[in-house]
């Protein structure tokens, strides 16, 4: 005889079903269900709120940093056309002041007043005071 | 019922007075002693931070920027709270940041023992990159730089600050608290790590960003004045030029310069006597710029007519056993002449026709020997004495523009009050405070003028004084085309006490367009060297500026003008 395997024929036992570790686990699950519903009412929106202000932190200082360089940017925009700048610049370029005999003012008459350097009122300095 | 065994009941009992001891504490805890442990609670999660404000910007009347203030970060070190053992990877982590090399910062660390900053005017974006170190004993500093793009134009009006940011000198200094608003504090809460976050600002007490500040200055009429009184300085030479271009009606201030100026970005490049603004802070003799003064209060009291002859015969006149002696022989002259002229005989003797009263009542009614109130700090008074310290020579002196000192801006006043009909205005800087937003805050204050002369003394004064222009010793102060008056003055300078030889004080004072006159214009050179007439060194000056302001501020000839 050859025997090829043996396997205790137990079957007269009977298997006993334990109902406490359902119940427990039903606790279990409806804890979780619990924990998740107070999360998701109390915390989440606390998330949601910090992840605002970390994101309104992120722009007020992106804003700051903007402001900052339009600051700056003024400031140098200025500093280039400053007026003792522009002055120079208008020299360079050959351009002067009007002087007052070219110009003229209309008058409330309606007629143009030319500005003509008067006779005899040359700057003397024979007779200094 | 089964009695508890003893044992038992001496646990229960114990556990009965822990529970009870514990009780007790937490009350003292939480009732008791709860609002401290709650302050003690906020004090380790929140930090209070002041938050300085911006200073405000400094414009002229057109809109051009004069100063303004820029944020920068400064990085500060304490190598106390640095232990030894990372100071070398900091050094290198920090060098980057801090535009230096690791060498140096690490030299930096070594040599100093306590707090000092490492790094100043750097970009505020340092800062987080600084904190990223979390690295105690290493901080950042917010700091402002205040910038002066116009370098020193203007610069001895403007003044400038300290390094903590404080007005020191010119407009940043009389307005400082204008300027400089008023602190915010924020309360923010700190991490596990006690860093500062950025969650949960909250704004403790308000702050107020600095007022910006609009100024009477036109930046053209600032810009023309500085060119022609820098003209003067380079072609003639002189210690200082100071000029003032003032409108006649309201005492706004179109220009104010002192040469040589500074530039206040860089006020540590020039010695301190330079940092003055010599149009309100310095005195000099008017000489005889001073005359129509005397003039004005003889005509006023009435013991002088326009039209009267004064004896300017003898080549000047005895007073008090002193000769004071005139420029030429002129015989007799209308009161006009005298002024044309700059006669001292004739301008002594109409003087002598005053009570030393009513001639002190007159200097002072023009505003001599008090401030004028304009606002700039460390205004001088000028030098006047009180009657009662007069000598026997001191009428005859001050008819010559001598025993007096004044500023520049005072001379402005004084004439703009013969320009505007008799009328003694304040000089005003500031047109409008803004806000933050641009919204006026404080609109131009104007206090009221005070009538110093009748109408009709400054009327016949306006007239003498374009003689002056016209045929006198102002010529070269003419604007082809426009009827202008002034009068030109040339001091002697004392030095303690003694008149000086070769030292003089050119002035020429004037204002135009006449009949109504809008702006007046003072120039003051202070010891010119190649010349020294004040017909030759200011009148010109004058003459200019005011040729090139006619465009610029639109002055207009009315009727009555020579076209």
């Amino acid at each position: 005889m050859r025997i090829i395997g043996y396997r205790p024929a137990n079957s007269w036992i009977e298997r006993q079903l334990d109902e406490r570790w359902t119940r427990f686990l039903t606790w279990c699950a409806g804890g979780g269900v619990v924990v998740a519903v107070v999360l998701g009412t109390f915390v989440a929106p606390h998330q949601a709120v910090v992840r605002m202000r970390y994101a309104i932190a992120q722009l007020t200082a992106e804003v700051e940093r903007l402001e900052r360089q339009e600051r700056a940017l003024l400031l140098e925009r200025e500093r280039l056309t400053a007026v003792p700048v522009l002055a120079q610049q208008a020299a360079a370029l050959g351009l002067a002041p009007v002087p007052p005999e070219r110009i003229e003012f209309l008058a409330p008459n309606g007629v143009l007043v030319a500005m003509v350097p008067p006779q005899g009122n040359q700057p003397s300095l024979e007779e200094p005071r | 019922m089964t009695p508890w065994p003893s044992r038992l009941r001496l646990l229960v009992a114990a556990l009965a007075l822990w529970g009870l001891a514990v009780g007790v504490r937490l009350v003292q805890v939480q009732v008791l002693q709860g609002p401290d442990w709650e302050a003690e609670a906020a004090r380790q999660r929140e930090q209070t931070v002041r938050v300085e404000a911006p200073r405000g910007d400094i414009v002229t009347r057109d809109g051009r920027l004069l100063a303004g203030s820029l944020e920068r970060v400064a990085v500060y070190a304490n190598p106390r709270k640095i232990p030894s053992d990372v100071r070398d990877s900091l050094a290198e982590r920090l060098a980057p940041l801090v535009g230096m090399s690791a060498a140096a910062v690490k030299a930096e660390l070594a040599g100093h023992s306590g707090f000092f900053t490492l790094a100043r005017d750097l970009d505020p974006a340092v800062a987080p990159r600084v904190a990223r170190l979390d690295q105690r004993g290493v901080g950042t500093l917010r700091v402002e730089r205040r910038e002066y793009p116009h370098g020193s134009f203007a610069g001895p009006l403007i003044g400038f600050v300290d390094a903590e940011g404080t007005g020191q000198a010119g407009i940043e200094a009389f307005y400082d608290r204008t300027l400089s608003g008023t602190p915010a504090v924020y309360r923010l809460l700190r991490d596990g790590k006690r860093s500062p976050t950025p969650l949960d600002l909250t704004l403790e007490k308000p702050g107020r960003p600095g007022l910006s500040l609009r100024l009477t200055i036109d930046s053209r009429a600032q810009q023309v004045l500085e060119e022609e009184l820098q003209r003067t300085l380079d072609e003639v030479g002189a210690a200082a030029a100071v000029g003032v271009v003032m409108a006649a009606q309201s005492g706004e201030l179109l220009a104010l310069a002192s040469l040589p100026a500074y530039d206040p970005g860089n006020v540590g490049a020039v010695p301190p006597r330079v940092r003055h603004n010599q149009a309100v802070e310095s005195v000099f003799e008017p000489g005889s710029v001073f005359k129509p003064f005397v003039v004005a209060g003889a005509l006023a009291e009435g013991v002088l007519q326009p039209w009267e002859q004064i004896d300017c015969s003898g080549g000047g006149v005895q007073v008090a056993g002193a000769f004071i002696r005139d420029h030429a022989r002129y015989g007799m002259l209308p009161v006009s002449e005298v002024l044309a002229k700059s006669s001292n005989a004739g301008a002594i003797r109409i003087a002598h026709r005053l009570a030393p009263q009513r001639l002190d009542e007159t200097i002072r009614r023009f505003g001599f020997g008090s401030p004028t109130g304009v606002e700039l700090p460390a205004e001088a008074r000028g030098l006047y004495r009180p009657v009662a310290k007069w000598s026997a020579l001191s009428r005859a002196g001050l008819a010559i523009g001598q025993e007096i000192s004044a500023t520049p801006l005072q001379v402005a006043r004084a004439y703009a009050a013969i320009a505007n009909g008799g009328l003694l205005v304040t000089p005003t800087l500031v047109l409008e405070t803004r806000d933050s937003t641009g919204q006026v805050v404080t609109p131009a204050r104007v206090p009221p003028p005070t009538r110093v002369v009748d109408e009709r003394v400054a009327a016949a004064l306006r007239d003498m004084l374009e003689a002056v222009v016209e045929e006198g010793t102002g010529r070269a102060a003419a604007v082809p085309g426009l009827r202008v008056a002034g009068k030109t003055g040339t001091a002697q300078k004392a030095i303690a006490g003694n008149y000086q030889a070769g030292r003089h004080i050119a002035w020429f004072a004037g204002f135009l367009p006449l009949p109504r006159p809008e702006i007046v214009i003072v120039v003051c050179i202070d010891e010119p060297q190649a010349r020294f007439w004040a017909a030759d060194v200011a009148a010109p000056v004058f003459g200019r500026v005011a040729a090139r302001l006619v465009s610029l501020l639109a002055l207009q000839p009315a009727e009555g003008a020579r076209v």
